[in-house]
């Protein structure tokens, strides 16, 4: 940006804000201008905190007149690359925002800012509604609620009510124009319980990674908390076993989640709870006695004797259908439904980088396909590290390779992303779908897409954000 | 250890952001989430642990230059060490050691704070960190017939600490100690002019020459006593003689003990008996340096294993604040007859700074006072009467914000409670 313009910029933006919540410090931009991907680090010219929606509607009028790029951003934690401001511009960080602004007991939701985590909602509803909970995301409890329902993200109960953008029961939403819109039924009413029979314009905004608006208020499902839990874990010795277990736990519709992992992440996962370590380098490979794939079930019951039975049907609908299948257990285990496992952190991120080819597909393709990308990562000799989640009742599963690497390991760094390159090519052959997609994965998608679809999407972006200020360079970028 | 020897540490940050907050097991109530004040304070990311660690490699890298701004993020955060123990809840990576590299490292490169340079001036040339001091050192122990250990032998040695002896408001605590002790039985001196600075916060400042100089100063007075147990109510004190002088190698055989440590464990042998009755309601504030940061150091040498991620041979292990000194002075409290003890939410390993350390107090006083406001509020929300510290640091902090914010917020050390019952 050149420097006259950017002088103004930040003198408009203080009279907005005040100058200490504005910063154009190296020192503040710096961490702004990169994730834990390797995702192409680019640096913002200004760092900007608004407080308010009066202060973010004066951010985004001032920006949309300037054309300059605004980058939404709340906790920190991203991946993907998504908030790395591809064009620099402002970063808007939006933490600051942190309301919990309405819970309603009854009608079970909650309306939250932007800057509202995990952690701290959770903290909220056992305070002051211990009969309600929420969920918690595959990431650490810092994580944003808001962020995690834009991006679609998966849940501890996914398996019960799909993705967490499924949650959502009403947005507010600033326009590029600095317009205000509700959307649900808090567009008509005071409540926002529900989307409602309306046109669903949520769709305008999720899913899109910030780049057609900036949601200031987002309300949430919330659901009854049961008493009781535990998990229930099956351990099957092949992938073909573990398709068969997992269809017959499906098929039951009884657990709150159902995941799956690759027994060596297991593995690993299980001794950082004591916190020690397994290195997945060089790779490891199981022994024949060693089981294939983990499956757990987290089951929840309101009394004893539900929760009891609950695991007896599951147990009974297992032993049924799949007969002959070799496998260890059922083992029942503390139930993890409080909150993200901490400990596993540790071992995923121990390098310093983490990187996942995440994507959402059909069941009916889910067997080849982790066959397939197990296979990848045993070309390029890397621990088998498949974690999977059954999304609504089994109406689609969540699939990724977590693949946690050290960053400092310039040949690993490239054998990591030439196995993602391979990945991302076998997911979508197999019609799965790249979530929290990073800007490569974007363009890989744009080309698979009908021509009419890009279309579509391209004009649904120019209309809703015309000087291309938000996120630019990610979804419905103009081509170059 | 300089700062490039904790790169792979900083490198592994993931950005978590954990740091800014009590973990969530352990998370009582949304406002008090927070257990960084720096990035309470200043919102913006590089203040928190995991921006320091960006920062830090920044710095490595040369992609960060030193000028005001970078100095700006540099100090103004008060070492507490909180974001470190945060991680550690999940991660096994030093965060609160490369943070006071990256202070040592500025030291080192001559990118030092006017304010800060004033107080280790007074350090270099008049042994405290309180500059102007205008007291004589032992001046608060008049009239106490205490052992002067520079000429007569003593088993215990009482170290008042700067800010203490150079604050008249506080000798009270002092002599409370003593007098204390004395009612136990205890053979105690005391260095009285000869008192010498720790150096820990000098350290915290970034100036690892000047403690490491103190350190051998003192080392050298003690071990001339012949004193076999260093008390100190000072929470800074405390984790200076028994955590950094042993990290330094400096500490010998010298047993060190926080007053309420020692105290307690004179009520359990039954040498002090509170019998009298201080009917009060009080919370208890632990002192960073005595809780999280007062746990033992731990000494390992070791590298990180070829080929794996971040596996050491041999195993490292972390110092995660277990280990401070957290139920002494509790123990304290609850032996005083009619003292009702209440919990703040953020408490032990989580508790929320005072907001006086790392040089905050005297490189931006607004910060220290905003820091010790959030606690002060926090301390009245539970319906206490009193903030109860075992820090002088703490106490000064609390007192004179509220003397310029006001609450009715009484603000004691425990030793002034106990001497009460006793």
């Amino acid at each position: 940006m050149i420097e006259a313009v950017k002088s103004a910029l930040v003198a408009n933006l203080e009279k907005i804000v005040g100058s200490e919540f504005v910063s154009t410090n190296p020192a503040d931009l710096y961490i702004y201008s990169y994730d834990l991907t390797p995702a192409e680090p680019n640096w913002p010219d200004v760092v900007v905190l608004p407080q308010s929606i009066e202060e973010l509607q004066a951010i985004i009028s001032l920006a949309n007149k300037e054309k300059v790029p605004v980058t939404p951003y709340i906790a920190g934690g991203n991946v993907g690359g998504l908030t790395i401001p591809l064009k620099g511009g402002i970063t808007l960080d939006l933490k600051r925002m942190n309301r919990i602004i309405e819970v309603s007991e009854t009608d079970m939701y909650a309306l939250v800012e932007p800057g509202v985590t995990f952690g701290q909602i959770k903290a909220y509803l056992d305070k002051h509604h211990p009969t309600l909970m929420y969920t918690y995301a595959f990431s650490p409890p810092s994580t944003g609620v808001m962020a995690n329902a834009i991006v679609q993200g998966l849940d501890n109960l996914s398996f019960r009510y799909g993705a967490a953008s499924h949650w959502v029961s009403g947005l507010e939403v600033l326009l590029a124009t600095g317009e205000l819109v509700r959307i649900g039924s808090g567009a008509a009413s005071k409540s926002w319980q529900a989307i409602v029979p309306f046109p669903e314009l949520d769709g305008l905004f999720l899913g899109w990674q910030g780049t057609t608006g900036v949601i200031t208020k987002m309300a949430v499902s919330l659901w009854p908390k049961p008493k009781h839990s535990t998990a229930l874990s099956f351990m099957a010795m092949d992938l073909d076993g573990a398709y068969a277990i997992l269809q017959a736990v499906i098929r039951t519709r009884i657990p709150d989640d159902l995941i799956g992992t690759s027994f060596a992440l297991n593995k690993v996962s299980q001794l950082a709870y004591e916190h020690k370590k397994m290195s997945m380098y060089p790779a490891v490979y199981r022994t024949q006695e060693e089981p294939e794939f983990v499956i757990t079930a987290e089951i929840t019951g309101n009394t004893e004797n539900e929760l009891k039975a609950k695991v007896e049907a599951v147990k009974e609908a297992v032993r049924e259908k799949c007969k002959g299948i070799k496998m260890m257990g059922p083992d029942t285990m503390p139930s993890t439904t409080a909150a993200f496992p901490m400990q596993a952190l540790g071992v995923l991120s121990s390098g310093g980088g983490l990187m996942w080819v995440g994507s959402y597909g059909p069941m009916s393709a889910w067997l080849e396909t982790i066959k397939k990308g197990c296979e990848l990562q045993d070309k390029y000799d890397i621990t088998r590290s498949c974690y999977t989640r059954i999304m609504n009742e089994g109406h689609f599963a969540g699939l990724r390779w977590m693949l946690p690497y050290d960053k400092e390991d310039p040949e690993l760094v490239k054998r990591i992303n030439d196995l993602c390159a391979e990945q991302l090519d076998l997911i979508l052959e197999m019609g799965y779908m790249p979530y929290k997609t990073p800007v490569w994965a974007v363009r890989k998608l744009e080309e698979r897409v009908g021509p009419d679809w890009l279309k579509l999407h391209r004009r649904v972006k120019e209309m809703l954000d015309p000087n291309n200020i938000f996120n630019p360079g990610r979804w419905g970028m103009p081509r170059e | 250890m300089a700062l490039e020897d904790y790169r792979s540490d900083m490198e592994m940050c993931c950005r978590c952001s954990i740091c800014k907050f009590v973990p969530l097991e352990k998370l009582k109530e949304i406002q008090h989430s927070y257990v960084c004040p720096s990035i309470a304070r200043y919102n913006f990311h590089t203040y928190a642990g995991g921006g320091r660690m960006g920062m830090g490699i920044a710095m490595l890298e040369k992609e960060l230059e030193y000028d005001g701004k970078l100095l700006e993020v540099v100090y103004n955060c008060q070492m507490c060490g909180a974001c470190d123990i945060s991680c550690k809840y999940a991660m096994d990576m030093e965060v609160l050691e490369p943070i006071n590299e990256i202070r040592i490292k500025c030291v080192e490169d001559g990118h030092t704070v006017p304010a800060l340079d004033g107080v280790i001036n007074s350090l270099r040339k008049q042994g405290t960190m309180v500059p102007g001091a205008k007291a004589r050192r032992g001046e608060w122990a008049k009239g106490l017939d205490v052992k002067d250990i520079t000429r007569q032998k003593a088993k215990v040695i009482y170290h008042a600490g700067c800010r203490v002896c150079y604050d008249e408001d506080m000798w009270r605590v002092a002599k409370a100690t003593v007098t204390l002790l004395h009612k136990a039985g205890i053979d105690v001196g005391i260095a009285g002019e000869n008192e010498s600075c720790c150096g820990g916060r000098a350290y915290q400042m970034g100036y690892k020459e000047e403690l490491l100089n103190q350190a051998k100063q003192n080392m050298e007075l003690i071990k001339k006593s012949g004193a076999e147990i260093l008390v100190t109510g000072c929470a800074d004190c405390y984790c200076a003689f028994k955590v950094l002088y042993d990290k330094f190698g400096l500490k010998d055989d010298l047993e060190v003990l926080h007053t309420t440590e020692y105290l307690a464990r004179l009520i359990k042998e039954g040498k002090l008996k509170p019998t009298k009755k201080v009917e009060t309601k009080v919370t208890y504030h632990d002192p960073c340096h005595l809780g999280r940061l007062g746990e033992p150091y731990i000494h390992w040498e070791g590298k990180p294993v070829p080929g794996h991620i971040r596996i050491f041979g041999p195993p490292k292990e972390f110092r995660r604040g277990t280990y401070g000194i957290y139920e002494p002075p509790r123990d304290v409290l609850k032996s005083v007859p009619g003292l009702e003890l209440v919990e703040m939410d953020r408490i032990k390993e989580y508790a929320w700074c005072c907001g006086a350390g790392g040089g905050v107090k005297e490189t931006n006083p607004e910060f220290a006072r905003w820091t010790a406001r959030e606690r002060i509020d926090e301390a009245e929300s539970t319906g206490a009467e009193a903030i109860v510290t075992a820090c002088p640091g703490c106490e000064r902090n609390f007192k004179d914000t509220i003397k310029e914010n006001g609450s009715s917020l009484k603000v004691y050390d425990v030793v002034e409670l106990l001497e009460k019952a006793t």
